[in-house]
Order: structure tokens, then sequence, then C-alpha cells
């Protein structure tokens, strides 16, 4: 070991980890939902595959209920999405609770900036599902459109079905933010401005 | 020492005082942190009574209650024990919204790290108060450009905090503090974070406006140099007002600070 170098073993960095999981704890656990809920998604499309393989080989094509093997992917995408926007929201609160403090100073009452927080939330929540519900449909379209052709997939998505969808995806990802929004606002309004203003996140 | 003649200031309950002439009174507020089984009494009975148009500088070692005092006098902290009355008001009576008002309108903010909101350009950092206390937007896009001149910004008005120096930021801070004509200015370390230099030029700043604006102002500062500036200052050690001074008593100030800095 050499003296004239800076040193910080493994086993150091392993504790220092272990120790930040365990104080940001609740963060923490919505970080690993995500995490969690990405894999439960690919293990479950993986795993289910190769069953529903076997179950086509043996059953000659008879087996399969699609239609609840559909509903777990609903979920499980669910699950995700939830864990996705959790996280992010409570971030971008949290970073600003700082700012919270500042502007309850200046005379904001802890409603205002319940309000302001949670307008933002659907705006994210807007913008968010927009953009998701847009990107989703292209996708399916580029998709469905290269493996069944063009007349199917008119006949199977009229404009009342796509302006669903795009309803669907923006009213629950609106939905979704403000819920994942309400502890952390509701948390930093109820702070006294002296303790928010010397938070850390 | 100068402490006897001091102490009729110490004590606001004494039947001669009268309330109206006084922009800030603080009576025997305790503020006590429990950290397990230790207790940290930050103040520990301060009593303070500061005069309308007043420039009062706390002076005190860090951990003797200072910033402490400051949260609390503002209303931002509620106190363990005692009182504070700012304009006559006693502020632990006042509710949500009481509170919120007097935030707005009684009392200006200036901190250590500045505390502008970033995605504001000055102007609108500065016009923020303004809105909660309900001026309309010619109103406001006045008054702040009135402020930031006076501070010295009428070309940066536009600027993002980003986009301004320590310095500068600070004195958007101190235009927005002066924002809504409050009865006392509170200022916690806001040469903290600056250089010596820059920091000189804020404390001239807040004692210009002090004197233009004729707007009290409680300040706290490492800063020796303040001293021949403040009407009075008050020393604060372990959580409790050690000593005051008035401004005509300073030649004997100088002796006391190289005593409190330990030289001597």
């Amino acid at each position: 070991m050499r003296s004239d170098r800076v040193h910080f073993p493994v086993s150091k960095a392993i504790a220092f980890s272990a120790r930040s999981v365990r104080i940001r704890l609740g963060r923490m656990v919505v970080v690993v939902m995500g995490v969690a809920s990405a894999v439960a998604f690919v293990v479950v499309l993986v795993a289910l595959g190769s069953i529903m393989e076997v179950v086509y080989r043996k059953t000659g094509g008879g087996g399969g209920d699609m239609e609840s093997l559909r509903k777990w992917w609903i979920l499980v995408a669910l699950l995700i999405s939830v864990a996705g926007i959790t996280n992010a929201i409570l971030m971008s609160v949290t970073e600003r609770i700082k700012e919270i403090g500042t502007i309850r100073c200046l005379g904001a009452m802890s409603r205002h900036v319940v309000l302001i927080f949670l307008f933002e939330a659907m705006f994210l929540g807007l913008v968010g599902g927009l953009i998701g519900g847009v990107l989703g449909l292209a996708g399916t379209y580029g998709y469905a459109i290269l493996n069944y052709g063009w007349g199917l997939v008119h006949d199977a998505m009229d404009a009342w079905t796509i302006l669903g969808f795009l309803g669907a995806a923006v009213g629950g990802s609106m939905v979704l933010c403000v819920l994942s929004a309400i502890y952390p606002v509701f948390y930093a309004a109820s702070l006294e401005p002296a303790d928010a203003m010397r938070y850390e996140v | 020492m100068g402490g006897g003649m001091a102490s009729s200031d110490v004590r606001p309950t004494q039947p001669e005082l009268i309330e109206e002439d006084y922009a800030l009174l603080v009576e025997g507020v305790k503020k006590y942190f429990y950290m397990g089984d230790t207790v940290v009494k930050a103040c520990d009975g301060i009593d303070l009574a500061v005069k309308r148009g007043e420039y009062v500088s706390i002076m005190g070692p860090s951990g003797s209650g200072k910033t402490t005092l400051f949260n609390i006098v503002g209303g931002l902290e509620k106190p363990t024990s005692g009182q504070v009355f700012i304009d006559k008001t006693d502020i632990s009576k006042l509710d949500a919204y009481e509170l919120a008002w007097l935030r707005c309108r009684k009392i200006g903010y200036v901190f250590q790290s500045f505390n502008l909101v970033p995605i504001m350009t000055a102007l609108q950092n500065v016009t923020l108060p303004m809105i909660f206390a309900g001026f309309n937007l010619k109103e406001r896009t006045e008054r702040a450009t009135h402020l930031l001149e006076m501070v010295g910004l009428g070309d940066r008005i536009h600027h993002k905090p980003t986009e301004l120096s320590g310095g500068q930021q600070q004195r958007v801070a101190i235009a927005r503090a002066f924002a809504n004509g409050p009865s006392i200015v509170l200022a916690d370390e806001p040469t903290g974070n600056l250089d010596l230099h820059t920091g000189l030029s804020i404390i001239e700043l807040l004692i210009k406006m002090n004197r233009e604006l004729e707007i009290t102002i409680m300040c706290n500062t490492h800063d020796l140099k303040i001293i021949e500036a403040s009407d009075r200052i008050v020393w604060l050690r372990d959580g409790t007002v050690s000593r005051i001074e008035r401004r005509d008593e300073v030649h004997v100030a100088v002796g006391d600070i190289r005593e409190a800095r330990g030289e001597k």
C-alpha cells in the first residue's frame, strides 16, 4: 500500500451505500419498486412466452388464456408507470423544499404552495400523457401495419378508439401525477419555513 | 461597558415604555432543541427592543443563537416560550393566514444564501412578494424597478440569478426584502457567502436603505466594520444577550471586540 495515494476500500464503499439506502429509505423504496416492477414485467414476458410456446405445441393452439395474460401485462405496466411517476414527482418536489421555504417567507401560505405544485404535477401529467399516448399509438401503428397490413389496422382503430386511448392516457397520467404529488407536497407545505429552508435531500 | 445605560432598552416590560416607538419587541424568548438526551438551548431568555427606523446589529460567535433568534423574530419558527411583538402584534397569537400576511407585509428577509427563486428574473423575484400583497401588475413593475434601481441593478432587471454574481444576487434579495415596505428587515448573515469587499458594499447598501426608506433593520454579520454604522449592537452569547451598545459607545466597543475575540 502506497502512502502517497488516497485510498477508499471497497468495504467502505459498500458501507456508505448501505447507509445511504437505510437513511433515504422512503425514496429508496420508490426506486426499488420501479426497478422491481420493470424487472417483473420483463420476467413475465419472457417466462410466459416460453410457457405459451409449450402450451401451443402440446395443445395445438387450443390453450392459452390470452385475455387474462393481457390483464397481467397491463397491470405490471401500470405498476411500472406508477413507480416511475411517483419517483419523478417526489424528486421534483423534494429538491425544491428550500424554495418552498423561501416563498413561504415572502407571504405564501401552505395552501398556495400546495396549489402551485399540484398544478405543476397536472401539467407534467398532461404533457407526459399526451407524448406517451402519441408515442404508444405511433409504435402500435408501426408494428401493426408492418405485421397485419393497413386494412386490418384501419378497421380496428377508428377515430373514436384513438381518441379514447389518448384520453385515457392523458387522464390516467394526470391522475397518477397528482396522486403521487399529494404526499410530498403536503409534507413540504406543512414544514415551518425555517425547517423547509434548512431541508437537505 | 455602558451596561447600565443599555439595560433600560433590554427590558421592554418597563411601564414607561411606549410601544408605538418600537418596531420589534422580544420578551423572554427561549428556544430549546431536544436531541436525544441533550437539550440545546439556542435561545435562553432573550429580551430585546428595537425602535422604529433603527439599524441594529446582532453580534456573537457561531452557535450563540443568532439565526434561531432571527427565525423566531421572523415568524419562521415557534419559540419554546416567550413573546415576539412586531408592530405591537404578538406573533404567537396569529393564525396561519395572519402569519402569512405578517411575513408578507411586515417583515423583509435577507438570507446568507440569497434564496432567490432560480427560474425567475431579478424583476420577477422582487415582484413575487408584491403578488402575495395584492399589488397589480403596473404597481408591481414600477415599485420593483424602482427598488432594483435603488440597489444599483437598474440595468439587470431581466437577468436570472445564475446570470448574476453573488453580490448582485444579494442586492436582488435586498430589493425583494423591501418590496412591500415592511416594518422591519431581518438580515441573517447577509455577507456570509460574499468576499470582504462585496460584503462591505452589501452592508453599505443596507444602511443606505435604512436611512432613505426609514425602515428598521436587524442585521447579523461577523463584519466588525458594521459597528460604525449601527445605531446599536446587541451581543449574544450562549443564547442570551450579553451586552447592548449604542453607537456613541463605539470607542468602548473596539476594545471589547478584541476582548471578545480573545485578543486581550
